[in-house]
């Protein structure tokens, strides 16, 4: 059974961690940047989205270090995760092929 | 002296559960004490909304469990406990302004029933749910004059039902981290009580059978509302299922309640075409809530 499309801001923490494991913050910055400015995360946000992917099975805790004082926990996409996020970028990509494809096909002319 | 930024995101942090609390409180701190500006002093409003609302839908995520079964068994669960917080509330009015409840029940009948709704699941629920009936039951069966027993029947039987349901739990203890569930059931059962507070007649009977009975439409409407509110803002379909199986069961029981009139007095026939219309109403109502609660199951399934 096909997966219900994945809420944006769940897809681009996802994509975030493509790269490699990061922590709350550094992941907040990485959405930011990978969308465009697009999708900028509360901290509110981003640990609820985080708890849930965890308990999914998406993303796994990696490590923590503690920086300055402050603790800081490093999450790592999982091989479900990674495998979520791909079905969810070629949903993505069929669903904009459908506009794309057409649009070239049949340019829109002015006062037709 | 004023308090730092991190003492502020602290407070902030007491939206969350304690057991979050002591395993997250330190690293979420920690991301919003990076992410803020130099020189910042207070909690941005953006942060310190993102940080209630992550930790009022925390609450309400972890006291989920069991799939879609558990939901709905949560939601008959929260279904009864408006059903006998309304009709406990409802006893107040009659005891103040007409006598129709024993002046030594009245407060026993009260601190049982908040016993009930905090405590009221498992062995000890059971007890406390008869008790309760027992206490608060019989300010209803002390009727007026033109009340003949087939509303008492009508009036005790759901109450004995909502009972039933409340008392049966599913194999997992009480959770106390399941408040938004409890406050939806005192939101929602408040508006109605005061509803019934409002009406010059009839305390001795809840509203299916009441004469004035498209009166308690708005409360009806506020309830459902306070409901629906409830699980938008907690991501929970709980309280907003919760509110269908009430209020559709009220219409189905305003629906019926009416034709028990029809034996008890011909006058009757008017106020069970009332009745009718406000069937109809609380049913609407009741779909709207269901409508609301199915989406945001289906929502609450998506990443």
């Amino acid at each position: 059974m096909p997966r219900a499309p994945m809420r944006e801001p769940t897809y681009f923490i996802l994509a975030s961690l493509l790269d490699g494991p990061l922590h709350g913050y550094a992941i907040i910055r990485k959405a930011a940047e990978v969308s465009a400015g697009r999708v900028r995360l509360s901290a509110g946000t981003l640990y609820t989205a985080l708890d849930r992917l965890s308990a999914a099975g998406l993303i796994e805790v990696q490590g923590e270090e503690i920086v300055e004082g402050r603790l800081r926990r490093y999450y790592r996409i999982s091989g479900a995760g990674t495998e979520a996020v791909q079905e969810e970028a070629a949903r993505l990509a069929r669903a904009a092929a459908v506009v794309s494809q057409r649009g070239r096909a049949r340019p829109v002319t002015e006062g037709a | 002296m004023f308090p730092t930024l991190e003492e502020l995101y602290r407070w902030l942090m007491f939206a969350y559960p304690t057991d979050y609390r002591r395993l997250r409180e330190d690293e979420i701190v920690g991301t919003l004490l990076e992410a803020g500006r130099p020189g910042q002093r207070v909690p941005g409003p953006r942060e310190a909304f993102g940080l209630i609302l992550g930790g009022v839908r925390t609450r309400a995520w972890l006291s989920r469990t069991g799939g879609v079964p558990g939901e709905w068994a949560d939601s008959l669960r929260l279904a009864a406990a408006l059903l006998i917080a309304f009709n406990a509330m409802q006893a107040i009015p009659g005891f103040f302004f007409y006598q129709t409840i024993r002046p030594h029940l009245l407060p026993i009948g009260l601190v049982v029933t908040a016993l009930v709704l905090l405590r009221g699941v498992g062995r000890w629920g059971v007890a406390l749910v008869a008790m309760d009936l027992f206490l608060v039951a019989p300010s209803l069966s002390i009727s007026p004059p033109w009340q003949g027993p087939p509303l008492w029947v009508a009036t005790l039987l759901p109450l004995m039902a909502a009972a039933a349901a409340f008392a049966w739990s599913p194999a997992r203890p009480p959770h106390r981290a399941a408040w938004p569930w409890w406050f939806a059931a005192v939101v929602g059962a408040g508006p109605a009580l005061l509803q019934v507070g409002a009406f010059h007649g009839g305390y001795s009977v809840p509203p299916p059978s009441n004469p004035l009975l498209l009166e308690a439409m708005p409360a009806a409407a506020v309830t459902a509302a306070a409901l629906m509110a409830a699980t938008l803002v907690t991501a929970d379909p709980r309280p907003a299922l919760g509110g269908a199986i009430y209020l559709g069961a009220t219409a189905l029981s305003i629906m019926v309640t009416p034709l028990t009139w029809l034996f008890v007095s011909p006058l009757a026939v008017v106020t069970a075409w009332q009745g009718e219309a406000g069937a109809v109403i609380t049913l609407m109502l009741a779909a709207a809530c269901l409508g609301v609660g199915r989406l945001s199951s289906r929502l609450a399934r998506r990443f």
